[in-house]
């Protein structure tokens, strides 16, 4: 166990270089000016001197390359073009509301998937298999920015159930954890809930749709599987009830393979989540992105780009080691 | 047998495999549909241009905003333009974006897992830990991340996307090679001295090519659906040209006075990446040994 648990560290921590060195390598090994794109075009040639200085711009790249890392592992990223504050402060600023609107998918994705995967498994080629399929394909297929102008459309401008954003002007909410559904129960102020909650529903929508898919389309898969074992057969001729069967034995471990594919879930959401948070004006990261992008304020981006894959290196690291503490033929073949 | 012998009945019953796939295709309902959907797509990306009734960058100010209708199928947009023919034009973008992000994708993906399975003992255990890399980032945020730095254009989002795109094939040609390594013709081929590329190009790629088209037209909705939103994100095709994800990107801030502007364009790439998929899903169906088996046997 602790042999595996090192190798994946290692092979985490050669991830999180390779990372880093990508970065480096677009920031300053293509053949692009780099202090030009990143003081902005109207910058005189003094400023840019300046710039090069500096971050060292004028030194050997060797150099470079090991400033680059010390100023990593001081936590410094730069500072953002469009805001002038620090990258980090940013990123963590604005995280835990994709935190929220990810969390908020993730669950909608759960909730909607198994309940779909098993009733598909049951009732395998019959029609209710056939729908469950074409909806996990149209989630997959639907353009999110598309699904949320829609959204946008019928239950904000139409019907106003649903708004854009985070949080309503008129509701002052203070910060515990930025989450502002989890925040509002902390402070028990009840008016704040309903509005974070009907800020959250078109966004989470429209990032867990996909998410639902995956989520069915895999519970569907080992839910067959396991149906046909012996150990099912047996339980069932031993005349445990069909729902303890069923909910004791079959989805308990059907929901091991569905582990393994969060890591990939966790990919979509994030991914979903800066499309939507673009489209509801929801303050996260994928929304900072966004608005970086316009002002093509690369650290801001690079900023971004490597926090995203740190986020995303822990948590397939966890979802690897979660596997295997669940799945008995991993956990017995590690002793 | 003789080796022409051998040929000739391996060659009639690949045929007899495709011609099997096919069918199968066709009598799956959701990927019957796929296809027709597709096939009007291609229709439109190759006449569309002929067919358009006006022209797609034509500005005329006094016929802004008007919504769909006899006159404008899909209505005008705020600089008066005719949103079906900017369709009509744009839908080429869509398929070259496609075909060029995953061709390019397994070019370099079908290259990198053959010499890494090929060396695998040496050179091969350092390349293959560049996938690894590349798949700690979300597909979409190295792609954003990657074109941000190239510059926004929709050439520069292409070479983004053809470079977060190979990972997965490389992984796979790896495997494949592997296995195809340990067979006996390549033994044998070994045995005869023949060179590497030799090998390589000879008896381990044309063997492991069928997984590879496999999986490429399985990803290619996903490619459509990533290349128009980097369209929507404003780093893809740039004004004025008609690219959908950009069309889409143009109307929102309109949405609650011109819904069209947006909505249409939009549904067009929901469809085109949803016939895909759906022949996709018909595809791993097709080739499910458990299925072809039931129908050989009709």
């Amino acid at each position: 166990m602790i042999r595996l648990l090192f190798k994946r560290l290692m092979l985490t921590l050669v991830v999180i270089w390779g990372v880093t060195t990508v970065s480096f390598i677009t920031m300053h090994v293509l053949p692009r000016d780099v202090a030009s794109a990143m003081v902005g075009p109207n910058a005189t040639p003094e400023q840019l001197e300046k710039f090069r200085h500096d971050w060292g711009l004028d030194r050997p790249i060797s150099e470079q390359y090991f400033n680059f890392y010390s100023r990593i592992l001081k936590g410094d990223l730069g500072t953002s073009i469009r805001t002038h504050r620090s990258v980090v402060t940013e990123l963590v600023d604005h995280f835990p509301a994709t935190f929220e609107l990810a969390l908020a998918a993730l669950l909608f994705g759960l909730i909607m998937g198994i309940p779909l995967g098993v009733f598909s498994a049951l009732h395998r080629n019959k029609w209710f298999d056939h729908f469950n399929r074409v909806y996990s394909l149209l989630g997959v297929s639907i353009p999110n920015f598309w699904l949320g102008l829609l959204l946008l459309f019928f239950f904000y401008f139409k019907l106003n159930v649903f708004l854009p954003g985070h949080l309503s002007m008129h509701i002052s909410l203070k910060r515990i954890t930025g989450l502002v559904v989890l925040d509002s129960i902390l402070r028990g102020n009840f008016r704040a809930f309903v509005d974070a909650v009907r800020h959250l529903v078109m966004p989470s929508f429209a990032v867990g749709l996909a998410v639902t898919g995956y989520i069915s389309r895999q519970i569907r898969t080992s839910m067959i599987e396991i149906l046909e074992s012996d150990y099912i057969r047996a339980a069932k001729s031993r005349g445990i009830p069909f729902s303890v069967v069923l909910f004791k034995h079959a989805l308990k471990n059907s929901l091991i393979p569905t582990v393994s594919i969060l890591g990939v879930l966790v990919g979509r959401l994030l991914s979903g989540a800066i499309v939507a948070e673009v489209i509801f004006a929801w303050p996260g990261i994928g929304y900072v992105a966004y608005l970086s992008i316009l002002k093509a304020d690369q650290p801001m981006i690079l900023g971004f780009t490597f926090f995203v894959a740190i986020v995303y290196s822990i948590v397939t690291f966890f979802v690897d080691i979660t596997y295997g503490l669940l799945n008995p033929k991993i956990r017995h073949a590690m002793r | 047998m003789p080796a022409s012998t051998e040929r000739i009945v391996g060659k009639s019953s690949k045929l007899r495999e495709f011609k099997l796939t096919l069918l199968l295709l066709w009598k799956n309902n959701v990927s019957k549909i796929g296809l027709i959907v597709i096939a009007i797509f291609l229709f439109v990306c190759i006449l569309g241009p002929v067919l358009a009734p006006r022209d797609p960058y034509a500005i005329d100010v006094s016929l802004a905003k008007i919504p769909p209708g006899a006159r404008f199928w899909f209505g005008t947009d705020l600089l008066g333009r005719d949103i079906f023919s900017r369709m009509l034009h744009g839908a080429i973008i869509s398929l070259a974006s496609g075909l060029i992000i995953v061709g390019m994708g397994v070019f370099i993906g079908v290259t990198i897992g053959l010499i890494s399975g090929f060396f695998h003992r040496s050179i091969g255990q350092i390349l293959m830990r560049l996938p690894d890399i590349f798949l700690a980032f979300p597909t979409l945020v190295l792609a954003i991340s990657l074109a941000v730095t190239f510059g926004p254009s929709l050439t520069n989002a292409l070479i983004a996307m053809s470079l977060v795109y190979w990972p997965p094939f490389a992984r796979l040609m790896y495997g494949e090679t592997l296995s195809i390594m340990e067979s006996d013709y390549v033994k044998f081929a070994k045995t005869l001295n023949q060179s590497p590329t030799r090998i390589m190009l000879r008896h381990v790629l044309p063997n492991a090519v069928s997984p590879i088209i496999i999986q490429a037209s399985l990803d290619f909705g996903d490619a459509i659906l990533l290349a128009a939103v980097l369209g929507f994100l404003g780093l893809g095709a740039q004004p004025p040209s008609p690219e959908w994800g950009a069309m889409v990107a143009q109307g929102r801030n309109y949405l609650f006075d011109f819904w069209w502007m947006s909505i249409i364009p939009g549904s067009a790439i929901f469809l085109v990446t949803l016939a895909f998929n759906f022949l996709g899903d018909g595809i791993r169906d097709a080739l499910d040994p458990n299925i072809r088996r039931i129908k050989k046997a009709d």
